[in-house]
């Protein structure tokens, strides 16, 4: 009998000759994820010659050409939403941080925030990366359509012929596109034509097809070969046949009916959105005080409830809705859902009504994230989950080194570096900014000098962890450590130094708290916020002591002055949009004390208090009245978060308590094994050879 | 002759590379299509005899492993839909083993050309470089670094990723 003579190895493992017909297997369970690859050839050189250098470092089939009937190239790029995190472990980083971000290649890698998509800057981030440093787990993997010359989406970039409406016109996705792998068919959903579907080839020329203008969808997701489109009423359809013509209807099965109703009726219909995890469908649904899911159960073509998301955080970006195992999320509890504002636009005509503004008021940029909880249905911002908002902001440290931070404190103007919320800025502007505030104090001819507080006012705890991450970046480069900076009132006190690079940083954290300070100019160099436009654009804007408010805030407005009597009389504001906002903050300060008794202050409450006190204060506004009450519930609030604090020590203490216990228990066990066992094995032999007495 | 003697043969003995002697089910053994062949082989020729089959490269703890996996393969063989069930078995089934044997188990399954057990071995080894450093691989795996100073520096030219 013959059999297939090769050498084989039979004593020691030789890893590093493994034939290469293994080789390549292994290597293809590693070519979709760069850093894998990247490290697989860097161990030796059998392995290294086993494979080809990767070209692109998301994925290898990507970004791909197609030729356009004008001679124009459209190229799909791809993209991953993932999640990185360092391969050994520095020292003093006992609790390393996972990153998520998304990361888009053409040519070079982009990257930009997991949920809105923004760049994450060009000058504060590093030019390169070591990718042998760090792994990442993609969550999501999708496709993009560019023309090489653009940075917009294709079908977007043309717009939407003049007879048909523009839709979600605000919405920051305009498309939506799946590869479908084995057809070699992409499908796009425009989003900004009401949902409008087609499709076309990606071999041969640029040809789009489009299915008939009367069906519309308001999302779709690949799912079982297929893709599966939702209309607006919640019916799901999966279209399998996806080159076929005309009306998707006639050909697609249906997956399920409409949608149930709800126990709560909403006036406007909003955006409904698909996932898919583990091969189950999901609608995710949002009326204006929760959000809803649903999951199909296919045998009864029905959407079915769900109340619970189990260990599973829910992602919404602004195209896709992406389920994360909480496994991958390093101490992060499940069941909410995570998402950036305005992501579920109304179906209707005119302004939406937007619930979110209220809720993310104040957040900076990458982390203006709310997050829903499923279990008790509760709005918190992101930054109220110390755990959930490290995913977001700032990047961890370990991903690169000391040097890039001392480059991006240096880096050149960039108005964006502001408005993102950017580690970098360049000095000069933000000097410029600190100029414009402290002559905004003078002339004001304020006998108190109210910037302590201006220091003080925006630090927030995790602010304080933010400058005490920039300054470790900054002083790593000399391996000196760096006295941590652990109270706001520290900060305050380094302000007032001539501490350059302290100061810095505290402007620093002003601007991220300013917007659209530079839009607005000298005319009100104070703090603005984007209710001031919504306001502006209001129509139900009514005068009240001379000054457009939203009618809601009057009967408010109205108590105060009985009692108190014209308390803006010395304000030095000029701009009456800002006064028009500072009057309604006013009034939304006076509800929130009103509807909260000490306990339920929430914590993106109580920061509003405190800075927004503080904004008002600056415009002397008289405000003497209003103060004791905001530091009782600012005291009440912090003694009701110390108790929690201490019972959740509590917990963990009780917790190893337990732990220990068990160990001690598992030793003693072991301890009786091994006496056992002592006295098992004849006593004589121990002390002579084990082959004693064997011939 | 070929249909009688088919059905009579229904075990096959294996020989390992130590002079063990496996007695194997011949549906067991036909997870492998080296075994399969010769059985095929043996059958055309119409032997009565039962078949032994020495296996020069495989080890008798080795060719263990490899059973116990055909084994479980076989009494799945019938029905896919326990996909699920077999899964977490194979999953289970390699995490018990050290890097040596691993590496003769992979080794193996490409000598016996068992592609299903190659694939998992493969996509295991493939798993547990993930989460390591270049250096941690190096020595999970023992291998020795052969690169000269040049091409390490290649290397991380090639692994530095620009962003735009």
């Amino acid at each position: 009998m013959e059999l297939r003579s090769r050498k084989f190895r039979r004593k020691n493992a030789d890893w590093s000759n493994l034939p290469d017909e293994l080789l390549e297997i292994i290597v293809n369970f590693l070519k979709y994820n760069g850093t894998d690859y990247g490290r697989f050839r860097a161990v030796c050189k059998k392995w290294r010659n086993s494979s080809p250098p990767l070209s692109n470092f998301l994925n290898v089939d990507f970004p791909r050409e197609i030729l356009t009937y004008s001679g124009r190239s459209l190229h799909i790029i791809s993209y991953v939403v993932c999640i990185l995190y360092p391969l050994t472990q520095n020292h003093n980083d006992k609790n390393p941080r996972h990153w998520i971000i998304s990361m888009e290649e053409f040519r070079k890698l982009k990257m930009c925030h997991p949920l809105t998509d923004d760049p994450i800057g060009a000058n504060n981030s590093p030019k390169s990366i070591n990718s042998l440093d760090f792994g990442y787990r993609i969550v999501d993997f999708g496709v993009k359509l560019r023309f090489a010359e653009s940075v917009n989406d294709v079908f977007c970039s043309e717009g939407p012929p003049k007879c048909r409406m523009s839709h979600w016109k605000d919405n920051p996705a305009k498309t939506k596109s799946i590869l479908l792998k084995n057809e070699g068919v992409v499908m796009v959903l425009l989003l900004q034509l009401k949902g409008a579907l087609g499709t076309f080839r990606v071999n041969g020329k640029l040809k789009f097809n489009e299915y008939c203008s009367d069906c519309l969808f308001d999302d779709i997701v690949e799912y079982k070969g297929g893709v599966c489109a939702i209309n607006p009423p919640g019916a799901a359809w999966l279209i399998k046949d996806v080159e076929r013509e005309g009306c998707p209807f006639s050909f697609s099965q249906k997956l399920s009916k409409f949608m149930p109703k709800l126990e709560f009726t909403e006036e406007r219909q909003k955006r409904k959105r698909l996932a898919v995890h583990d091969g189950e469908l999901y609608m995710i649904v949002r009326v204006s005080c929760k959000f809803v899911v649903f999951k199909l159960n296919e045998e009864l073509g029905e959407w079915e409830r769900i109340y619970s998301l189990g260990d599973k955080i829910l992602f919404v970006t602004y195209d896709k809705c992406i389920f994360v195992e909480t496994c991958y999320l390093l101490g992060c509890k499940g069941n909410c859902i995570l998402f950036p504002k305005h992501c579920f636009p109304s179906v209707g005509r005119g302004r939406d009504h937007y619930e979110d503004d209220a809720l993310l008021q104040g957040a900076k940029k990458p982390l203006e994230i709310g997050v829903f909880r499923m279990g008790d249905d509760s709005y918190q911002l992101v930054s109220s989950y110390p755990e959930l908002s490290k995913l977001f902001w700032p990047p961890p440290s370990w991903l690169w080194s000391g040097s890039c931070y001392s480059r991006c404190m240096s880096s050149e103007e960039d108005e964006k570096t502001a408005s993102c919320g950017d580690i970098g800025s360049e000095s000069s502007s933000v000097n410029q900014i600190i100029t414009n505030f402290s002559q905004h104090m003078k002339n004001g001819k304020v006998a108190e000098d109210p910037s302590p507080s201006s220091g003080q006012k925006h630090t927030t705890v995790e602010d304080t962890e933010y400058l005490k991450f920039v300054a470790e970046a900054q002083f790593e480069n000399n391996g000196n450590s760096v006295p941590a900076i652990n109270s706001p009132h520290e900060i305050t006190d380094n302000l007032a130094t001539e501490n350059n690079f302290q100061r810095t940083d505290v402007s620093l954290d002003l601007v991220q708290h300013m917007p659209s300070l530079k839009q607005v100019g000298v005319d009100s160099p104070l703090p603005v916020t984007s209710s001031i436009k919504i306001a502006l654009d209001s129509e139900a804007l009514e005068k009240f002591q001379e000054i457009g408010v939203s009618s809601e805030w009057i009967p408010v407005l109205q108590k105060i002055w009985d009692k108190h009597g014209n308390i803006i009389e010395r304000h030095v504001v000029h701009s009456d949009g800002l006064l028009t906002w500072a009057l309604e903050s006013l009034a939304k300060m006076v509800i929130i004390l009103q509807e909260n008794t000490g306990d339920s202050l929430k914590i993106s409450q109580a920061e509003y208090l405190n800075s927004t006190l503080a904004d008002l204060q600056m415009m002397h506004f008289r405000l003497d009245w209003l103060v004791p009450f905001i530091e009782r519930a600012l005291a009440i609030h912090k003694s009701q978060w110390q108790k929690n604090v201490m019972m959740d020590l509590e917990t963990r203490k009780s917790k190893l308590l337990a732990e220990l216990h068990e160990l001690e228990e598992q030793m003693v066990q072991q301890e009786k094994l091994v006496a056992e066992s002592l006295i098992n094995s004849a006593l004589s032999v121990l002390a002579k050879g084990l082959a004693e007495g064997l011939f | 002759m070929a249909s009688s003697s088919s059905s009579s043969l229904s075990r096959v003995v294996v020989k390992s590379s130590d002079n063990n002697l496996f007695v194997v089910n011949k549906k067991v053994a036909s997870q492998s299509q080296l075994l399969k062949q010769c059985i095929d082989n043996m059958e055309e020729k119409g032997t009565n005899d039962v078949i032994l089959i020495p296996l020069s490269n495989v080890t008798s703890n080795i060719l263990t492993l490899v059973l116990e996996y055909c084994e479980k393969h076989a009494d799945f063989a019938d029905d896919d839909n326990n996909n699920q069930e077999l899964k977490q078995w194979d999953h289970e089934f390699l995490k018990k083993f050290d890097y040596a044997t691993l590496n003769s188990l992979t080794m193996a399954a490409d000598y016996m050309v068992t592609k299903s057990l190659l694939n998992l071995c493969c996509q295991f080894i493939a798993d547990s470089i993930k989460d390591l450093t270049v250096q941690q691989i190096r020595q999970i795996f023992d291998i020795k670094n052969d690169f000269t100073p040049q091409e390490e520096a290649d290397i991380k030219n090639e692994n530095a990723w620009a962003f735009r």
